[in-house]
């Protein structure tokens, strides 16, 4: 058996769940991201030989495959009401791979950690939930204008504290 | 920035990262927003090979 072939194998074990997982969470259909988990293992089957593990980790590999599947898939569908202002994870070729990562993630725990408890909530709310900064302030019991106001501290705060690590 | 996190955050949801995963729950818990993904319960129901299995339904008793 080749190299390429034990890869590949290991890379659908530890990524097909994942995969799944992933694509679920997204459209919410069992049947459709069963499909294009498949497509996104056949993707990585053709593409395995130009894999360049020094370009990137296999996670971060296949999550860009994943993603590209995504949109072929949101395109085919002309799903544009599923293209929200938080859908970074759109873009193709994203300046930001080089960071998806779980050392990154670490990084972003405990920067959060160290945010005040007001502002660490806005930030899940709005970029991990997608809720609106309109909705936030209802969720969350204050006004709009305090809202945005936590939000740029949040934002500012984030970025200084990443900033003494690798990401920036 | 936002883009930044944004794509930090979706990365999450494709790599989990358990540190990030109890902020992430513990404000889920507070505002009461349920959690994308699947539960352990649904991961069962999807083994390696992505095939589903679906719910049985006793249609005698009308449960799953």
């Amino acid at each position: 058996m080749s190299d390429k072939v034990i890869g590949y194998e290991d890379l659908y074990k530890q990524y097909a769940q994942k995969v799944y997982n992933y694509l679920y969470s997204k459209i919410q259909n069992p049947e459709d991201a069963q499909d294009l988990q498949s497509t996104v293992f056949v993707k990585a089957f053709e593409k395995f030989d130009s894999y360049d593990p020094s370009k990137a980790s296999p996670s971060t590999w296949i999550y860009t495959i994943t993603n590209n599947t995504l949109i072929d898939y949101y395109r085919t569908r002309h799903v544009h009401e599923e293209l929200d202002d938080n859908s970074s994870f759109l873009y193709e070729d994203s300046d930001f791979n080089n960071i998806l990562n779980q050392e990154t993630l670490s990084e972003l725990a405990l920067a959060l950690n160290e945010l005040s408890e007001r502002e660490r909530e806005l930030i899940i709310l709005r970029y991990y939930h997608n809720l609106t900064l309109k909705e936030i302030a209802e969720k969350m019991n204050f006004s709009y204008g305090t809202a945005k106001l936590t939000h740029n501290s949040a934002l500012m705060n984030l970025k200084r504290l990443l900033s003494v690590t690798d990401i920036f | 920035m936002n883009n930044m996190i944004s794509s930090l955050f979706d990365y999450q949801r494709f790599d989990e990262n358990k540190d990030l995963k109890k902020i992430i729950d513990r404000v889920s818990d507070k505002y009461g927003i349920g959690k994308h993904g699947l539960s352990d319960d649904e991961l069962t129901l999807v083994n390696a090979a992505g095939s589903i299995e679906s719910y049985k339904k006793d249609t005698v008793n009308n449960v799953l």
